[in-house]
């Protein structure tokens, strides 16, 4: 069996006449004859669009054709195959319960967001995406409470879909696959009345093509085939199983693979100062592409499809690959990556890899009686993180003996190391610095990230990595040459040895348009076309010879209002995994994962960015203010003038719980801030301290935890954020009034400071009698906020209120707002510190 | 150290006439609310009897001498007939509400420490919030 099994491009296809059937144009008269052969009106349409759009593909057709109508009505082993791939994947009640007008197509049902079933939201508060291709539109992206579909809406995007795929090399399954996640990402997969319409039909289509390679490379026997499809029918009936279908349910098919590189904090920010701006977008970027480059590898050494991986992005991958194939040749495989991955960064970058079987049982929802998917993506990552406890055993007895426990000079002077990242290498001087071949390699990437409108990679042979090895050499050991392509440029020669070509359209869904198909092409090198999000937000300036560069992180200081500092912001989603685990419970189907997934995905590298470049005005004659080192899987690191990270973090707020719909999946934020002359690495570290120790461990009074933010070393629920920047803004405009009108003293912001000292003195005092019992809860908050802080606050404000009548009733309401029951004198040093900053020179 | 609760009150419900005795004694044995809600009623109180910020001051001037000498009984006792003097010679409502409360306030520190504390920290409060309310 080969990659080019019909059963797995039936399996990708046999839903796609849902789509079509919404279009509500009857079949072509040729076709009619379908509707004996198939179950429900869908497989006709899906046959007919196999023998219009894909006709002329150097495939057996006719099979893919017969395998997606008889996909609800299978008879042959193919064909049980293609529907118990379905079924899995995403199990439709409808057949058995012998349902005629079961996954019938709406066109007016509009895909609900997955987001929506997560955790018990309410049916009012659910939100839809409207029915269109995927691009960066803020329209298609955000689901809305009133987007519905409609018959003309299918009919404009199935035209569009249909001319697309006119133009898919033929036989290309990557790049048919690209043209189905632009165009079917927001069709429900399935429309009846009394389903929730939450499964896009392209994760439904990706699992189960993911699922049939699976099925097709475990060489099941027609009788255990039909047995394993038999016992689903039975277990969702509830009716007894044999012995046999009971085992079959429960024997692995599948295995889940994860992969997780470890070491990336040290690797990104462990930089001395010099240069580390440049070199880090690039190490950023090379740590995506490494993980990418290692998933695509993997799935060579089993001839699958991309179909395959489920998830790659934020350093990890999960990969369904075939249960017997992965238990034989894993092993081979993880050693050597983690042979290759040591000789390159000599132990400051590994992939760790575990796996876990899956059996059919896995797959199902626990209403159809299975375990539902969520299990088992928890169950891989708990194996890796134990793999990270047995870190490098992957190199062997004689390996580990040889690498890690027989001592090695290495650099001893400062002349024999990089004064960039402080390791050995081949060093050079450059603009100064003496540099290894990985900074400068990074710096050489950090460059061609400018810009780039296309990322080419060509499959390779692999090559052994040299002593002094480079990015390049380290992509090239897993068979990968990567090009960025820029407006221009002259398009890189096909590498000796090269069997295939992937380009990708950067930062653009319209990938498939003829430019690009004419222009990218090497003789009869098979390529194929993609699209991705470089989630890029890189500051520039010119150089002293006007040249265009990426610029330090003191000039993003020099772009901030007030002191001249720089900032870290990290933001992450909180407690994914119990929203992966528990958030979509018993319904935790792989396509309801694949969807979840891959909707966090979408929002971190491609919105986000997004977001990151509207504060970069370099092209405007204005200075950069942002460095998006890293977005992607639920996580951001941005670096950037300390002034605009607290307004993009409650803009990235904002827009994911938009993206949500609610309070039920939230984000926390940590910013840190310094002056720039800090060393990154501890910055960093005290964004992370602020993000993990501050803001997820904040609990509001009513028991509602994380949600938060911590700014200026304080924790605060993001309500509570918003009233402070508000209130940060009315301040500084009594600092700095328009007009006529006299300022108001900067003493005042030292006033609230010192009053929120006060505070601060007694609630640690109160705070210690309640740990030693002298004094109850209701008694200490009582004692904390009844206090001197409280008339000193009173006075110090009327006397500025009294000498400053311009500005009283802003005072008025400032004073009212801090004093009462629920005020926020606790966040006082927060506001003011905030606008001290702010109008600090220099 | 135990504390008693004092019992919770919203602030608007609170008196607005003169305070009690056993108001000011709360006041002075417990602190927190007690405290600063009387305070804070007396601040427009004061000012309404047109005593002035220099006049409170003057008194106030000798009770933040005495906190940084050290608490002193029998010194602080004597801050009674300061009080009646200055009042009488004040000759305005507002200085007799003062005296009335301080005294009561004195009676009640007696010769605790801690309430001594608690008398200077009442006694700013009131001076704060005569201020707030457009004392002059």
């Amino acid at each position: 069996m080969d990659r080019h099994n019909p059963v797995i491009l039936a399996a990708l296809l046999h839903d796609i006449g849902k789509f079509g059937e919404r279009t509500a144009e009857p079949l072509p008269v040729w076709a009619e004859p379908f509707h004996h052969e198939a179950r429900y009106t869908h497989e006709p349409y899906s046959a007919v669009f196999v023998e219009e759009q894909l006709g002329r593909w150097p495939l057996d057709m006719t099979t893919v054709r017969r395998l997606v109508l008889k996909h609800h009505a299978p008879s042959l082993p193919d064909e049980l195959l293609v529907s118990l791939a379905d079924r899995l994947s995403a199990y439709e009640r409808a057949e058995a319960e012998g349902d005629r007008e079961g996954a019938r197509g709406r066109a007016e049902t509009a895909l609900r967001t997955v987001f929506s079933r997560l955790l018990g939201v309410s049916a009012d508060g659910a939100r839809y995406h409207e029915l269109a291709d995927l691009s960066l539109d803020r329209r298609a992206l955000f689901p809305r409470p009133d987007a519905v579909g409609s018959v003309e809406s299918y009919r404009a995007l199935w035209e569009r879909f249909t001319s697309e795929v006119a133009r898919v090399p033929l036989g290309d399954l990557r790049t048919l696959l690209a043209v189905l996640r632009r165009f079917t990402w927001v069709i429900p997969s399935d429309t009846r009345r009394d389903l929730i319409p939450d499964i896009s039909l392209y994760h439904h289509l990706k699992t189960t093509a993911a699922i049939a390679a699976c099925l097709v490379r475990e060489e099941l026997g027609e009788f255990d085939v039909r047995t394993l499809h038999d016992g689903l029918t039975n277990r969702w009936k509830k009716a007894p199983l044999t012995p046999r279908e009971e085992e079959l349910l429960h024997r692995p098919l599948c295995a889940l693979v994860k992969g997780d590189i470890s070491g990336t904090q040290d690797f990104l920010y462990l930089l001395t100062s010099r240069g580390a701006a440049r070199g880090l977008r690039g190490r950023s970027f090379y740590l995506q592409l490494l993980t990418e480059t290692i998933a695509e590898w993997i799935l060579r050494q089993f001839q699958l499809h991309p179909t395959n991986v489920l998830f790659v992005g934020g350093g990890h991958f999960y990969l369904l690959l075939p249960y017997r194939a992965a238990a034989e040749h894993l092993d081979g495989i993880q050693q050597r990556i983690a042979r290759v991955l040591w000789k390159i960064h000599k132990g400051d970058l590994s992939l760790l890899v575990a796996s876990v079987p899956v059996a059919a049982i896995d797959f199902l929802e626990e209403e159809a009686g299975g375990n539902a998917f969520a299990a088992k993506w928890g169950d891989v990552s708990r194996r890796v993180n134990e793999e990270k406890q047995r870190k490098w055993q992957d190199l062997g007895q004689e390996g580990m003996r040889r690498e890690l426990f027989i001592s090695r000079q290495r650099g001893m002077t400062a002349e024999d190391t990089c004064q960039v990242c402080h390791n050995a290498g081949a060093l050079e001087i450059q603009d100064d610095v003496r540099k290894c071949q990985h900074c400068r390699g990074f710096e050489e990437l950090g460059r061609l990230l400018r810009d780039p409108t296309h990322l080419v990679l060509f499959t390779v042979p692999e090559a052994e990595p040299p002593e002094q090895a480079d990015w390049r050499d380290a992509l090239r050991a897993f068979g990968t040459e990567a090009w960025l392509i820029h407006e221009g440029d002259v398009l890189p020669r096909r590498p000796p040895g090269a069997t295939e070509a992937r380009v990708y359209t950067l930062d653009a869904t319209d990938f498939l348009d003829e430019d690009t198909c004419r222009r990218f092409r090497w003789g009869d090198l098979p390529v194929s076309y993609d699209f991705r999000w470089l989630a890029d937000a890189t500051p520039r300036k010119h150089d002293e010879h006007g040249q265009e560069v990426i610029a330090e992180f003191a000039d993003l200081a020099e772009a901030s209002q007030g002191v001249k500092w720089l900032g870290v912001l990290r933001m992450d989603v909180d407690g994914l995994g119990d929203v992966f685990k528990n958030g979509l419970g018993a319904q935790a189907t792989i396509s309801r994962m694949s969807t979840l997934s891959e909707s966090l995905r979408l929002f971190f590298e491609a919105w986000v960015p997004r977001l990151c470049r509207e504060y970069n005005r370099f092209q405007q004659g204005k200075k950069d203010a942002l460095y998006l080192i890293y977005a992607g899987g639920d996580d951001l690191f941005v670096v950037g003038a300390w002034s605009v990270l607290p307004e993009l973090a409650e803009r990235i707020r904002d827009d994911f719980r938009e993206l949500v719909g609610g309070d039920h999946v939230t984000l926390s934020a940590g910013i840190a801030i310094e002056h720039p002359k800090f060393p990154l690495y501890q910055l960093a570290a005290n964004a992370r301290h602020a993000l993990d120790d501050q803001a997820k461990e904040f609990q509001r009074s009513n028991g509602r935890a994380k949600d938060a933010v911590s700014f200026l070393q304080t924790a605060m629920g993001w309500e509570e954020f918003a009233r402070i920047a508000g209130w940060k803004d009315a301040l500084l405009q009594m600092l700095n009034p328009q007009g006529e009108e006299p300022a108001l003293p900067r003493a005042f912001l030292m006033r609230l400071m010192e009053i929120h000292a006060l505070y601060a003195g007694n609630r640690a005092r109160w705070r210690r009698a309640q740990r030693l019992r002298e004094i109850t809860h209701e008694q200490m908050e009582e004692l904390i906020h009844y206090d001197k802080w409280q008339w000193r606050l009173v006075y110090h404000l009327s006397r500025f209120a009294e000498r400053h009548e311009q500005h009283r009733e802003t005072i008025d309401r400032l004073l009212r707002e801090i004093v009462q029951q629920d005020g926020f004198i606790a966040r006082l040093r927060v506001l003011a510190r905030w606008a001290e900053l702010l109008t600090r020179e220099g | 150290m135990t504390r008693t609760n004092p019992p919770r009150q919203d602030r608007s419900s609170s008196s607005t006439g003169t305070p009690t005795r056993e108001e000011v004694q709360r006041a002075i044995r417990e602190g927190g609310r007690a405290l600063v809600d009387l305070a804070e009623r007396l601040g427009p109180q004061l000012k309404e009897g047109r005593l002035t910020t220099s006049q409170i001051r003057n008194i106030y001037g000798m009770v933040k001498q005495m906190e940084i000498r050290g608490f002193d009984a029998n010194e602080f006792v004597l801050l009674k007939p300061k009080l009646a003097y200055a009042a009488a010679r004040a000759n305005v409502p507002g200085a007799d509400t003062l005296k009335e409360v301080l005294t009561c306030a004195i009676d009640e520190v007696g010769t605790d420490a801690t309430k001594f504390a608690r008398f200077v920290d009442f006694f700013e409060a009131i001076l704060a919030y005569h201020q707030a309310a457009g004392g002059r």
